[in-house]
């Protein structure tokens, strides 16, 4: 299983299945919760359904309700929550066809909770590349052969982190 | 979603255990692999949440934790393999601690369900408290560690 003999017939197959894994995922994500646009453009259709916006952003707000972008599709939600125009959010709500809109079940703004605030994300890539030069300590890749070799003089002890 | 510190410091306390240095940075590589993904696939690859799906999910991460695998000398394959799992089944474990608004963290039998669970055990508001933890905890082992090497010279 992990030999060198037919290498490249599994890393394509790995890699062929993590494909196919990701494109079952989005024909059955689509099929019980599709996105804002799939809605909009059939509203019938969607009528009831649970939808989780992710990266929505409030483009107007006023005491009945507020306005959403989600990826260039717009609709209203309601009923008035505490958003000002510019935020983002992540939202649960309902579809209902009948305007069409969202019915508002819960949302959190994103960058109220730094997520993905600024530092979040720079505290991410630093952890992330310790966690590259730490592996660069102990392994070096060679690209030309498609594998990484243990480095020779090591810490197989591993007294080092 | 928790920081990735968090999820570095749950690797980084749990990869005591090992003896090898080799295999704990395989293991914080594991760690951070579900999210260098998921990111990567959204973000670089510009593919919808559902596509990302995959890769928070325990099953949906094993032709990932192999391919990533067989980039490693072949002696190695079988190790790196068991940590870069083991570590992303640690970040999913994390991961469905948090709150996602009712609809769970994890798809945790995916591909043969859509169902997620999730424990709501920590909420976006505690992201501060636990990188700081997170901070805690690695600053307490490395001073442990310290202390252990001092005493060991003497």
């Amino acid at each position: 299983m992990f030999s060198n003999r037919s290498f490249a017939w599994k890393l394509g197959a790995a890699l062929g299945m993590a494909a196919l894994l990701g494109v079952h995922s989005e024909r059955r994500g689509q099929s019980t919760s599709p996105d804002l646009g799939r809605c909009l453009a059939e509203p019938d259709r969607w009528e009831g359904t649970p939808l989780r916006l992710r990266g929505a952003r409030v483009t107007e707000s006023d005491a009945s309700g507020f306005e959403i972008d989600v990826h260039g599709s717009r609709t209203r939600v309601v009923p008035a929550a505490r958003v000002a125009t510019g935020d983002a959010i992540l939202l649960a709500g309902t579809f209902r066809a009948q305007g069409p809109f969202v019915q508002l079940v819960e949302f959190r703004k994103l960058e109220e909770h730094g997520e993905p605030g600024r530092l979040s994300v720079i505290a991410s890539i630093l952890v992330l590349s310790g966690v590259l030069l730490n592996l660069l300590r102990h392994f070096a890749f060679r690209p030309g052969v498609i594998q990484v070799k243990g480095v020779e003089g090591g810490d197989p002890a591993g007294t080092e982190a | 979603m928790a920081a990735l510190l968090v999820h570095f410091a749950t690797a980084f306390a749990s990869g005591q255990a090992l003896r090898d240095g080799r295999l704990r940075a395989v293991l914080y590589l594991g760690v951070c692999l579900p999210e260098i993904l998921d990111q990567g696939l959204l973000f670089f690859g510009g593919a919808s949440p559902w596509v990302c799906l995959p890769v928070h999910s325990p099953l949906g991460l094993l032709p990932w934790c192999y391919a990533a695998a067989l980039l490693f000398e072949e002696d190695w394959r079988a190790r790196a393999f068991g940590a870069l799992l083991a570590g992303s089944w640690l970040h999913l474990l994390v991961e469905a601690g948090g709150h996602s608004m009712g609809e769970g963290a994890m798809a945790w039998a995916f591909p043969f369900t859509m169902d997620r669970i999730g424990f709501a055990l920590y909420r976006p508001q505690d992201a501060g408290t636990m990188v700081l933890a997170a901070g805690v905890v690695i600053a307490v082992i490395e001073l442990g560690a310290w202390f252990r090497g001092r005493s060991r010279r003497r």
